[in-house]
């Protein structure tokens, strides 16, 4: 897998999968802001269920207005797989085709454990089928 | 170079590493691994201590940082001024022009590289005759066969996170026997 294999899979195969892609995690710069673009309204509910979740992976001081990219590259991984998870309970969505390019590898052994266990959880529930890309080619987790 | 044992603050105090021994760096061909949980620093270290201490004592180097996309963008811009032609979908060839233009490197830091290129022994083979120390980040399996081989040793600096001390956050740095 290279850099350019990257964009050439994900021009291939992005168009039928929701994308988080560790090299743009954010539209916005708060998980305030960026809950506020998808809710199109303030979600404390939401921002305090992720603030919990984060504690799992150790991560600290997960604030509402804190510059998302004062976080390390795992965490700002772990915390934009975890919006995603928490918005796609939240919508009630299911059958969601969830593509993570570069999220797990950049995640400490531990950290990745346990973001793959919380995937196949929500993908029991039928919210979503994970998907990675490994050797340019996408595959189920 | 030596960065030398004790307390080194970076970032306006807000992370303080705790460096229980000499860390030497350029003794001898080595691969040194740093080791550590997601946001324990190890990025911070590199920025903040590692590359200070190489430009102050003026070692040349070569940095592919965590963020590599974006810096991906600035060196085809970089090759493109310079006259080379760039094929942007030719990864490999793009990063192999980069190190080409810098072969008086003696150290390669890759910060979470082996996200982007699964190809690292072919980087290895295409540095070895000249990097003398590999600085790499990874979380895919540290040291033996993951690393460039003989002559090159490896060796794993440790990151621990010990607490917080008026303000900013305490990382443990020491070298692990291999």
């Amino acid at each position: 897998m290279s850099f350019s294999g990257i964009r050439r899979t994900l021009a291939d195969f992005g168009a039928n999968y929701l994308v988080l892609d560790v090299g743009c995690l954010y539209v916005a710069t708060t998980l305030r802001e960026e809950i506020w673009l998808y809710r199109e309204k303030e979600d404390p509910w939401l921002l305090d269920a992720i603030c919990k979740e984060a504690g799992e992976f150790n991560i600290r001081d997960v604030l509402p207005d804190r510059d998302l990219f004062t976080f390390s590259g795992g965490e700002q991984a772990i915390l934009a797989a975890l919006l995603i998870l928490s918005l796609i309970e939240s919508f009630q969505l299911t059958d969601i085709n969830l593509l993570l390019c570069g999220v797990l590898e950049s995640l400490s052994g531990k950290n990745r454990r346990l973001l793959v266990e919380k995937l196949k959880a929500s993908a029991r529930r039928g919210r979503i089928r994970p998907h990675v890309i490994r050797e340019n080619r996408v595959h189920c987790i | 170079m030596i960065i030398k044992k004790g307390v080194i603050e970076v970032f306006d105090h807000r992370i303080a590493f705790s460096l229980a021994g000499d860390l030497e760096l350029d003794s001898g061909p080595c691969c040194i691994w740093l080791s550590g949980e997601n946001g324990v620093g190890k990025t911070s270290f590199i920025e903040g201590c590692l590359i200070a201490a190489l430009q102050k004592d003026r070692i040349p180097f070569i940095y592919f940082g965590q963020d590599f996309q974006t810096q991906y963008y600035t060196m085809q811009a970089v090759l493109a001024v310079e006259g080379n032609r760039i094929d942007p979908s030719d990864f490999e060839k793009t990063v192999g022009m980069w190190i080409e233009r810098g072969r008086d490197a003696r150290i390669l830091i890759l910060d979470e590289f082996d996200k982007y290129w699964d190809g690292m022994k072919r980087l290895y083979a295409l540095t070895r005759q000249f990097v003398k120390t590999y600085v790499v980040v990874t979380h895919d399996g540290v040291a033996g066969e993951n690393g460039p081989g003989e002559p090159f040793k490896d060796r794993i600096w440790s990151f621990g996170k010990t607490g917080g001390r008026g303000g900013s956050s305490v990382v443990e740095v020491r070298e692990l026997t291999v």
